[in-house]
């Protein structure tokens, strides 16, 4: 059971055209992305105009300087931490206490844990997975399949950006709680599962049509086995994938002009 | 090709350097879209797919996560569409050729993609510094401007990046393209298919999941009887 402090402590006082300006400027989260502050300025920018019209003005330049240093967290997740920091700044403004938690402490707290959900989740999981997914009908020969590959991850993106700002907004501290709901670590996993089942799929594929393509040469389509295992090994050994790539293209080059002399 | 369908690449060139990083990041950004946009864009849409097709899963693994900074992958793509299909009025005649030789050029210069990110993200630390300013002098009505003319930089940067690409494929095409057409026809239908593989190679080694070699290898025998039994 949710305890009292953790349940949300009042309706919405922003209104939703000031909310939809907040997200819509989170997609620029990146824009001024340095090594120094990282996402630094882009959460300011985001939260800049409910700042200025609602935070009382000796409160102001305070509340502006504590959202102008280090910020790094997933970009996609970046929308559940704003939700829930709008509400803390607003609790802030209506002078009500919350956990006697800063909205710039609460985001320290969690900027990193986030990250590592989205991360893995967005980059490591559905990327991969709704890549491995479109491939196939790309081999095919669909040229839509880009675009699939498109409106899905937007979808997905968008969908938990969405949610989770207004997730965010409604719960405050508690929608960190929420947010383990979703249970975006396990769905990581089993992205991964289906991408490496799907890139089996795909491994067959490309194989079969190599055959198929080269029927005088049966024999080269062979050396796809030893390349790949060559460029496994390599790959284990820490080298970058594009210089194993022309290495093994070298190979073939060479191997090929050999042959021609003969 | 006319003027208007070039300038409509450059722009999905810019458009798509935006989402990498700094706008929305929608993955129009990745190789398979990039490129395929771009092809269609010049008329040659079946070209960009199958180079987006090769170069996807090349730096896949590679993540953006914090202060990593992965391979350009979106421009390198782009550029290398644009010179497969302007290959042939250079003496690479053979459209396999013509990807291969655009894979290979694409796998060699993404890397240098780094080099823009890193001073783009460099010169912002100047805008940060800035805004840091104009809060200690109450001008904080600047912030929102600065932070813009960081995607600014970014923009410029992509179409460096671009041009850069453009003038190092051309200054392998136009005095080499005969002889690449010559050394790659053969062993081209390999490197195209090469290029994917690798990637799975690298994507499977590196899934820390239960199982991955069973899972790729169940995959593979699903599809490789669905093939046999068609």
């Amino acid at each position: 059971m949710d305890t009292p402090a953790l349940v949300a402590a009042s309706a919405p006082r922003l209104s939703l055209w000031e909310r939809v300006v907040v997200w819509l400027r989170l997609l620029l989260l990146q824009g001024s992305w340095n090594f120094e502050t990282l996402q630094g300025q882009g959460v300011l920018f985001a939260l800049w105009p409910t700042l200025r019209r609602h935070c009382a003005p000796r409160h102001l330049r305070k509340a502006v300087q504590g959202y102008l240093g280090y910020f790094n967290t997933n970009p996609f997740l970046a929308p559940a931490l704003v939700g829930a920091l709008l509400r803390l700044e607003e609790d802030r403004w209506c002078e009500q206490e919350g956990m006697g938690l800063e909205p710039r402490q609460f985001a320290d707290m969690v900027m990193a844990p986030y990250a590592a959900v989205g991360d893995a989740f967005f980059w490591g999981g559905l990327r991969p997975l709704l890549v491995a997914v479109v491939l196939l009908p790309a081999l095919w020969g669909w040229i839509w399949s880009p675009l699939l590959f498109v409106l899905l991850f937007a979808a997905a993106r968008l969908t938990v950006g969405i949610v989770g700002f207004h997730q965010g907004y409604r719960l405050g501290l508690a929608s960190v709680q929420a947010l383990q709901r979703w249970r975006l670590s396990d769905a990581a996993i089993w992205a991964k599962r289906g991408t490496v089942f799907l890139l089996g799929g795909v491994a067959a594929w490309i194989l079969a049509a190599l055959v198929q393509q080269a029927q005088a040469a049966h024999a080269w389509s062979l050396a796809a086995f030893p390349a790949g295992m060559l460029g496994a090994w390599l790959l284990r050994r820490r080298w970058r994938i594009e210089l194993v790539f022309w290495l093994l293209a070298l190979l073939l080059v060479g191997a090929h002009e050999v042959m021609k002399g003969r | 090709m006319t003027l208007g369908a070039w300038c409509l690449y450059g722009g999905w060139a810019l458009l798509c350097g935006l989402d990498r990083v700094a706008v929305a990041q929608v993955q129009i950004c990745r190789p398979l879209v990039a490129a395929t946009v771009a092809g269609a864009v010049l008329g040659h849409a079946a070209t960009g797919l199958a180079l987006g097709l090769s170069l996807e899963l090349l730096w896949l693994v590679r993540l953006p996560v914090g202060v990593v900074l992965p391979p350009d992958d979106t421009q390198a793509a782009i550029a290398a569409t644009g010179l497969a299909v302007l290959a042939p009025s250079w003496g690479l005649e053979d459209p396999l050729a013509a990807r291969a030789f655009a894979v290979l050029f694409a796998a060699a210069v993404a890397p240098l993609g780094e080099v823009g990110d890193r001073l783009v993200r460099t010169a912002n630390i100047r805008l940060q510094r800035l805004a840091a300013e104009a809060v200690q002098t109450d001008r904080l009505a600047r912030l929102s401007r600065l932070h813009l003319r960081g995607v600014l930089h970014f923009a410029i940067a992509s179409l460096l990046s671009l041009l850069v690409l453009w003038v190092l494929g051309l200054a392998l095409l136009i005095p080499g393209g005969s002889w690449l057409q010559e050394v790659l026809a053969a062993p081209a239908p390999f490197i195209l298919a090469f290029c994917p593989l690798l990637g799975i190679v690298a994507i499977v080694a590196q899934v820390r999941t239960i199982g991955p070699m069973r899972l790729f290898l169940a995959g593979f025998g699903v599809m490789y009887l669905w093939i046999l039994l068609r």
